[in-house]
């Protein structure tokens, strides 16, 4: 694999963000996701071998340490952070076509609920697997979801809660969808949700951790 | 039908059930306690009963299919340290009209934790605390944190209720217990002072948490009710005064403001924190003319749950651990499980050997007491899943304290004092707090354990009418920040993980 490629792919495997970013230590100093993916298209590297070869893999190497439970929540958010210093410059080319994006998600923590830090991994990493995210952010209702899929139609969404008491909001909301776009795939996740909560609510995906939520989407857009 | 024979403490009983019963619910059905801290969900295995025959089960995943025989594990009374008075504000005694009702009076001050329940008997000529007698919570066995609570409450029929009455019957069994071992009427106890937190004051007075549990975090009421003993149906003098203290915000419950208000700081402690760590983590930077303050929702792994081999502060926990194999436990039986001062001075011991490393990776489960050593026969170890579970505990509660510093501009440096508050605060090792984290480095020099803060302030609010003024200063100078609105703090959340 090229160098410069490769160097990108273990800067964004390791939470490298930019040159100045003291995490993580043993990279202190050297270049960053940023600098390297402005080398990487300065040398005519072509934005779409960027995504595939060094970002996807990279995050796909952190989903797989976080599932074997190498990694944990921090070291995961430093590479998602990582991977956004690269992204901001492969944006410009997603919007003009020259990368083309797997599909669009749609990803909101659900009404009644504030936290969002599970719901921003699962956006980074599905981000990071090539697809454009719209992310509604958190105490989102049922209206929303439905406004955000008819601006993307064909778009996946994915609800997210982190409350045994916030989760029974996710059935209204995958109710309306379903009335609204029989057709819409919908994946939920966050800690209290599990299978058998996914396929009361008629949800149609749920994995426990950003990993399984990847693999799950390739999969549809293959 | 099947028969179900249980023994317990002792005495044997059995009765009949209907096919396909939940062995939990059966149990539950005939008065007795089980602990299970995800609420049945079959995710926490730790309502273990034995059945003759077959060994032990995780009873809310058995079917009773059959005529059995089962065994409950013998009932361990919580032991939670009684409230310390070093560091209390003392009061002159007033204990107000209700005294009046009794010629010799009897107040009750309770503490109503999400996980145990305290209970001070006091007598009201004197202002003597008689005794002190703490129990657990037996909400327990519908989930171990105030959320779980709440949900039973909106999506059970009669949930509320359900929970209500089982608070109203463990009171009743106290005070009858204490009316009877003094050998005093009913009607001496005529005044009754509870502090808790906001979830569970709403269901005491058997209002709706609901809105609790949803943003935008609603109380339904956060104010003072004095309601009669009648009212609650309390085994007392039915004119006795029964005072819930007031709430600042749902996650700063009366426990917290009470608390606050009963502690009497060093002089020389200008701007000084105040921690309670319980159920959740509240937290309170106290300056010369605010009080900011935050809940930290670190969970109940301090508590010993979600951590395999977890339990609270009761008989058989290993509540301080040396190194090397070398522990204490409470009551000094055999070990049976750890409570969350052991679990931080083993992680602590474990990152100092390296065995756990400073991001939290651990290769595989630690063995703490082999099977022949502990008091049920079963290994108890520390697993890798238990040390995330403590990493997010942890960071939560540095994280809290970081944000209310950065609120006042304060560093480390600027802090007097932490006031260290909860059962967990007495056994607590410093250096081990702050070696895994959970107390910023350059506090932990600082730290004054106070015990149990909410009891206090509820034993204040029973011996004086004085104690009342204490408590409106210090809501009206409470200053509360929601960390869910915070921006930075999933970043610090995030960072604050590592050991």
């Amino acid at each position: 694999m090229n160098e410069k490629l490769a160097k990108l792919l273990e800067a964004v495997e390791y939470g490298k963000v930019d040159q100045k970013s003291p995490y993580p230590p043993n990279l202190k100093g050297m270049d960053g996701a940023h600098e390297l993916t402005q080398q990487a298209l300065d040398a005519g590297i072509r934005p779409q071998d960027i995504l595939e070869e060094a970002l996807i893999p990279a995050m796909g190497n952190v989903g797989r340490k976080f599932s074997e439970n190498k990694i944990f929540v921090p070291q995961m958010l430093m590479s998602a952070k990582a991977m956004g210093a690269s992204m901001a410059h492969l944006k410009p080319f997603f919007a003009s076509g020259k990368i083309k994006s797997r599909g669009t998600f749609v990803i909101g923590t659900v009404k009644g609920d504030l936290h969002d830090i599970g719901k921003n991994l699962v956006a980074m990493m599905v981000e990071g697997a090539g697809w454009t995210i719209v992310d509604l952010g958190v105490d989102v209702d049922a209206g929303r979801f439905l406004e955000a899929l008819s601006k993307n139609p064909g778009a996946v969404v994915g609800l997210s809660a982190l409350l045994t008491t916030t989760m029974t909001n996710m059935g209204e909301i995958v109710a309306k969808i379903k009335e609204s776009t029989p057709d819409t795939v919908i994946m939920v996740g966050g800690a209290p949700v599990n299978m058998d909560f996914c396929r009361k609510i008629g949800a149609d995906f749920y994995a426990p951790e950003p990993r399984g939520a990847v693999d799950f989407l390739n999969q549809l857009a293959s | 039908m099947h028969k179900l024979t249980i023994h317990s403490a002792g005495k044997v009983s059995s009765a009949n059930v209907s096919r396909e019963t939940i062995l939990l619910d059966a149990i539950r059905y005939r008065g007795f306690m089980i602990y299970a801290p995800c609420g049945g969900k079959g995710s926490c295995g730790k309502c273990e009963v034995y059945v003759r025959d077959e060994g032990y089960v995780t009873s809310c995943l058995y079917t009773i299919e059959e005529d059995i025989e089962i065994v409950l594990p013998e009932p361990v009374e919580a032991n939670i340290l009684a409230a310390q008075y070093e560091y209390s504000r003392i009061l002159p005694l007033s204990p107000g009209p209700a005294s009046r009702l009794s010629d010799s009076p009897y107040g009750v001050a309770i503490d109503l934790g999400t996980t145990t329940l305290a209970f001070h008997f006091i007598r009201l000529a004197t202002g003597t605390l008689l005794e002190t007698s703490t129990v657990l919570n037996p909400q327990a066995k519908y989930g171990a944190d105030v959320i779980s609570r709440i949900n039973y409450c909106i999506t059970v029929p009669e949930g509320l209720l359900t929970l209500q009455s089982e608070l109203i019957d463990v009171f009743n069994l106290q005070l009858s217990h204490f009316t009877e071992k003094s050998n005093i009427s009913p009607d001496d106890i005529v005044k009754i002072c509870i502090c808790g937190n906001t979830t569970m004051l709403h269901i005491l007075l058997g209002v709706n948490p609901g809105p609790l549990a949803f943003v935008p975090f609603t109380p339904v009421f956060c104010e003072e009710r004095i309601v009669r003993a009648s009212e609650l149906k309390l085994f007392c003098n039915p004119l006795g005064e029964v005072k819930v203290l007031p709430s600042l915000a749902a996650y700063i419950g009366a426990d917290i403001v009470a608390g606050i208000a009963s502690l009497a700081p060093v002089p020389a402690h200008k701007n000084f924190l105040f921690i309670d760590v319980g159920t959740n983590g509240e937290i309170a930077l106290i300056t010369a003319d605010r009080i900011w303050c935050c809940a930290a929702a670190a969970g109940p792994a301090f508590e010993g749950a979600n951590i395999e081999h977890g339990m609270g502060a009761l008989q058989g926990a290993i509540n301080i651990y040396y190194g090397q194999n070398n522990f204490q436990t409470i009551g000094d039986t055999p070990p049976v499980g750890i409570c969350g001062s052991g679990l931080i001075d083993l992680v602590a011991d474990l990152l100092r050997s390296g065995y756990v490393s400073a991001d939290g990776y651990m290769e595989e489960k630690f063995l703490v007491v082999p099977s022949e050593r502990s008091g049920n026969g079963t290994a108890i170890y520390i697993t890798p899943k238990d040390i995330r579970e403590i990493q997010l505990a942890k960071s939560a509660i540095v994280s809290g304290i970081n944000i209310l510093l950065r609120r006042t501009s304060l560093t480390v440096d600027n802090i007097d004092a932490l006031y260290l508050a909860g059962g967990f605060g007495n056994y607590i090792r410093k250096e081990s707090a702050e070696a895994i984290g959970l107390i910023p480095t350059g506090l932990s020099e600082k730290v004054i354990p106070v015990g149990n803060t909410s009891g206090t302030g509820a034993i204040l609010a029973v011996r004086s009418e004085k104690f009342d003024r204490y408590v409106s200063e210090t809501l009206d100078s409470m200053e509360y920040t929601e960390l869910s609105d915070d921006e930075d703090f999933a970043l610090q959340f995030a960072i604050n993980m590592g050991f």
